[in-house]
């Protein structure tokens, strides 16, 4: 085989540039689109595990803070009330590019970060309340889990911001027109919980 | 182009001069395939940079210390002599578990609250391994009186949130309050690490588990651009041929290989340049000695540089501490004096 042969190298010229073609494609961003999305997917369940976990840890705190304070009985109705709301809701990956039922999410959860605090600000008046262990652990836990869903939000902020930004951008619209039509720009949150201030006790020795 | 013309023009035109002809007619469809690689790589070059990710991975964060060890005083609330004895128990630790445990304390937040720059600082630096993100950060603000432990994924069902404020209010706080920051580090330091003492070990027959961070950065830009390279060492030096620069092309593809080496070896795209750019001037002007200007045959690079990106995973740095790539989500606990 002599690698100077007009046609075997002209088949070997067509190889190469089929090749070149080929990582080009794979170098130029034709995956993007997909990956960020599945990436968005993840960042959102994150955040939904997180918002699963404070509303979970609501019964415990409830009834422990009854034990002392059964007289707030309004703060603890409202706390409960707003945690069924939060349970009850449907959440589905559709409701990522329905900006009426995200906004809808944004605002349960919002009642129930308010709630909670207004619950905070109630025990100050409980020393006893204040310095039981039980009640001690809780109020860390769901100290944690406040920041871990600032944490989570903020990835999935970074997340849409990158998948947006792709399907608005050359070339990812190039590749969404002929590739991906079903593919549509997803909602951010709007409504800034880390604004909110976490609960915290003041517990000085 | 028609055939019958094609040979024609070789039976007549080419009667007494010898392969002239020949080669002119087979010159054209090189000049064609020439062209169509120019074609391809402008494009390609074209969608490449445009798909290129510029922005950046995470919005704007505070100006973070640099990692220079296991303790990080750039607060100075610690004496050389705790700084080293800490390290030491610090090291130890790791040796033993693979657990990255880390003391950073710092003159100024920049605005941000502490929880907030704690995880973007374990996140940026990548404490703990990236199999079990077992990294603790132990963050303190001594302006802005703000003291937290941020624990990693793996971590935090050995190192509750419970237990990070258990720790922060009955073994630094106390002690802070006082203005004794390094009995304070010290004892939180240590209720940290027996804390997360059986999580974790050392698989028999493995190293420590740091290995030099901040290596992803130059080896997935060069796995991004491979493709652009491959195409600029094969194109190139054909493309350069035909326009008659023979001599450069000899030196071409060589260069480029050359720099590619030079770049991973190295880890950075200066050294990398600069041994493209020795070898090419080396082939250069050897080769106008011997090969001379002609546009001979000239057999095609037999060495394929595959495609596709070489990932991330940086390359040691010997002795050196390094974040072993673990990431955060915020777990943990904050207190203030």
């Amino acid at each position: 085989m002599i690698i100077g042969d007009t046609r075997l190298r002209r088949a070997g010229g067509r190889t190469l540039a089929l090749f070149l073609g080929c990582s080009l494609l794979a170098g130029c961003g034709i995956n993007n689109i997909p990956t960020y999305d599945e990436a968005v997917n993840g960042r959102w369940s994150e955040v939904q595990n997180q918002y699963k976990r404070r509303a979970d840890l609501v019964p415990n705190l409830v009834n422990t803070v009854e034990g002392f304070a059964d007289q707030e009985s309004d703060v603890l109705r409202e706390v409960t009330e707003a945690r069924t709301r939060v349970s009850q809701m449907n959440v589905s990956p559709e409701m990522l590019t329905d900006p009426a039922a995200f906004e809808q999410f944004q605002q349960n959860q919002g009642m129930l970060t308010s709630a909670l605090q207004r619950l905070m600000v109630v025990v100050e008046a409980y020393p006893d309340l204040k310095s039981n262990e039980n009640f001690l652990a809780l109020q860390s836990q769901l100290e944690g889990t406040e920041n871990r869903i600032s944490v989570a939000r903020r990835d999935y902020i970074g997340a849409v911001q990158r998948y947006n930004t792709e399907l608005r951008t050359i070339p990812g619209r190039w590749w969404r027109r002929f590739m991906y039509p079903e593919m549509q720009k997803k909602e951010n949150f709007s409504i800034n919980e880390a604004d909110t201030v976490n609960p915290t006790v003041d517990f000085s020795n | 182009m028609p055939l019958v013309a094609l040979t024609m023009h070789l039976r007549h035109a080419c009667a007494g001069a010898p392969c002239a002809c020949r080669t002119a007619a087979a010159v054209r469809p090189r000049r064609t395939f020439a062209r169509a690689v120019t074609t391809i790589v402008s494009l390609g070059a074209l969608l490449g940079t445009l798909s290129l990710d510029t922005h950046a991975q995470d919005s704007d964060g505070p100006a973070f210390p640099a990692l220079t060890g296991r303790v990080v005083d750039t607060a100075n609330l610690l004496d050389g002599a705790d700084e080293s004895a800490l390290d030491a128990t610090l090291a130890a630790h790791e040796a033993a578990t693979s657990n990255q445990v880390v003391v950073v304390t710092v003159p100024d937040l920049q605005g941000y609250d502490i929880g907030d720059y704690a995880n973007r600082l374990g996140r940026e630096w990548a404490i703990g391994t990236a199999e079990n993100d077992n990294g603790v950060l132990l963050v303190v603000a001594p302006t802005e009186r703000a003291v937290r432990i941020e624990v990693g994924y793996g971590l935090e069902g050995a190192l509750t949130d419970a237990i990070s404020r258990i720790i922060i209010q009955r073994e630094i706080l106390p002690a802070f309050r006082e203005g004794n920051y390094d009995v304070g580090i010290d004892k939180g330091a240590n209720a940290i690490l027996s804390a997360i003492e059986g999580e974790y070990s050392i698989p028999p027959g493995a190293g420590t588990g740091s290995t030099a961070g901040k290596g992803k950065g130059v080896s997935t830009t060069i796995g991004n651009l491979l493709p652009l390279i491959f195409i600029a060492m094969v194109a190139v030096p054909q493309v350069l041929q035909r326009t008659g620069f023979g001599r450069a092309a000899n030196g071409a593809f060589p260069a480029g290989f050359a720099g590619l080496m030079g770049t991973l070896l190295s880890n950075s795209l200066l050294i990398g340049l600069v041994a493209a750019v020795v070898v090419f001037l080396f082939v250069f002007f050897n080769s106008g000695k011997g090969g001379g200007g002609s546009s001979g045959r000239r057999r095609r690079p037999g060495i394929i540089v595959g495609g596709g990106s070489l990932g991330g995973g940086g390359f040691g740095g010997g002795g050196s501490f390094g974040g072993g790539g673990g990431s955060f989500g915020g777990g943990g606990a904050s207190g203030s004096w």
